[in-house]
């Protein structure tokens, strides 16, 4: 067997440093998703109005989050700021902005689409029942779209996830920077650690998203 | 009981614009059970939204027992739309609920005491015949049971109206005529003013007592069914009879 440089993760604290990095991506991954999904649910449920007033703002809102590559979002929140209004925000901070503001988005277009493929029969029993507005969504209208939103947030949920991976460009240090620290540290004496230490990071990242997803599958049988 | 009074509605897409119903004059009596038919299109279906203002029409003014419904406010018609029930095609129960929890539940919405809930749900399965199905779900039950549940629900609240949109177009003959027999029962039994929407002419024949013949949104015959059937005037009633002869085999 090649030698995958794995002993370096047993050199002092290296496997708990590791995982310390996974603990910061985590932690800012699920803040984000706390963040996004009520917002979004909540923007979804609004983009469905008809007023062209909140249409426009948060079409534009959308778009704008939707085109820019997140890299470009993190260095604008975290650099910018500091350059237009003298902000001092830490990276993890800047990256929790972020990754809400792009969750947001994304979360409140499924969410629309969910709404909006709910069939128009529907609304109108609701209200045949004397059910109010707020009755029809909250009993009838987003029990359903939840159903049909579960594999969509859930996607979306593993890529804000996976995409914790880019925050180290903003200098926090997660799982990935972790990584390439403990490359760097071992390169004369093991150089082959690049291997065993991205196999092994790329462990971290399965473990820490297939819950997630079997999660979903459970739920989807279950909500059925 | 209900009376249109030059209700016109149309539909607005980005290149089309689609009148629904022009200037339409009706008026529903009391305790009758009332027809329209016409083929698809007709705007059959958006005069009975009408009815219960799920469309709102832009011109003319909708009354139901001389209220002006285009005139009150969302939480007057809501109250006024728990004296209509309605049914539809597709039936539209909660899925996630049992028989007996859906017919309770307008009665949860109108602030009924559970006791006197649980009561009249009982009452009203009875009524449509499926009292052994109490604790199924919509998913274990026939298309035919599932829309005697609707019915069941539509009457929870003690409606006066009863609107049904296709409510029998989903079923088979055998079904659909039992249907309407329950239908008719309702009628007779409760004084429960019937509205009927239908392309067959079947179920016009079999249990209205009066029918609009409706066509490109407008009433193009009003009559009793004896006399639309043996002395049909407007060419939308002549071709109705005529397929619906040539479709049977006799």
């Amino acid at each position: 067997m090649p030698d995958l440089g794995l002993d370096v993760l047993l050199k002092g604290q290296n496997m708990v440093r590791l995982l310390g990095g996974l603990g910061v991506a985590l932690r800012i991954s699920l803040l984000s998703v706390l963040i996004s999904l009520p917002l979004g649910i909540l923007i979804g449920v609004v983009m469905t109005w008809k007023n062209p007033v909140t249409k426009v703002i948060f079409r534009i809102y959308l778009e704008f989050i939707r085109i820019m590559p997140q890299m470009v979002l993190l260095f604008l929140v975290y650099f910018g700021t500091t350059r237009a209004f003298g902000w001092d925000l830490s990276g993890e901070t800047a990256s929790i902005i972020v990754f809400s503001l792009w969750g947001t988005a994304e979360m409140s277009d499924l969410v629309r689409g969910a709404l909006i493929s709910i069939p128009k029969h529907q609304y109108e029993s609701g209200a045949a029942l004397a059910l109010g507005k707020a009755q029809i969504y909250f009993y009838i209208i987003i029990p359903q779209a939840l159903r049909r939103l579960i594999p969509l947030s859930i996607n979306l949920i593993t890529r804000m996830i996976k995409t914790t991976s880019l925050i180290l460009m903003i200098g926090v240090v997660e799982v990935l920077k972790v990584a390439q620290q403990m490359i760097e540290a071992n390169r004369m004496s093991s150089p082959n650690a690049a291997f065993g230490i991205y196999l092994v990071v790329f462990l971290l990242y399965f473990i820490a998203c297939w819950p997630i997803s079997l999660l979903a599958k459970y739920l989807e049988k279950k909500w059925r | 009981m209900i009376r249109f009074e030059h209700v016109s509605k149309h539909f607005e897409t980005k290149s089309t614009k689609v009148q629904a119903i022009t200037d339409v004059n009706l008026e529903i009596q009391k305790g009758e059970i009332f027809g329209i038919i016409g083929f698809s299109g007709a705007g059959k279906s958006t005069l009975v939204r009408c009815i219960n203002l799920l469309e709102r029409p832009e011109e003319g003014a909708v009354f139901f027992k001389d209220v002006n419904l285009m005139k009150i406010s969302k939480e007057e018609l809501r109250r006024q739309r728990q004296k209509m029930g309605m049914i539809f095609q597709q039936f539209n129960l909660f899925q996630q609920r049992n028989v007996i929890d859906n017919i309770c539940y307008p009665l949860e919405i109108a602030g009924v005491s559970k006791q006197d809930r649980i009561k009249r749900a009982r009452e009203l399965l009875a009524l449509v015949d499926l009292t052994e199905k109490e604790k199924s779900y919509p998913a274990q039950l026939s298309g035919g049971q599932k829309q005697r549940v609707a019915i069941a629900r539509a009457l929870a609240t003690n409606p006066e109206v009863l609107l049904c949109d296709e409510a029998t177009s989903a079923l088979d003959p055998i079904t659909t005529r039992s249907i309407l027999e329950l239908l008719k029962k309702i009628n007779t039994g409760y004084g429960v003013t019937i509205v009927v929407i239908t392309h067959e002419l079947k179920v016009a024949e079999q249990i209205c007592d009066r029918v609009a013949v409706m066509s490109q949104g407008k009433i193009a015959e009003l009559g009793t069914v004896k006399e639309i059937f043996s002395n049909p005037k407007s060419e939308t009633a002549r071709k109705l009879i005529y397929f619906e002869e040539g479709g049977s085999t006799r």
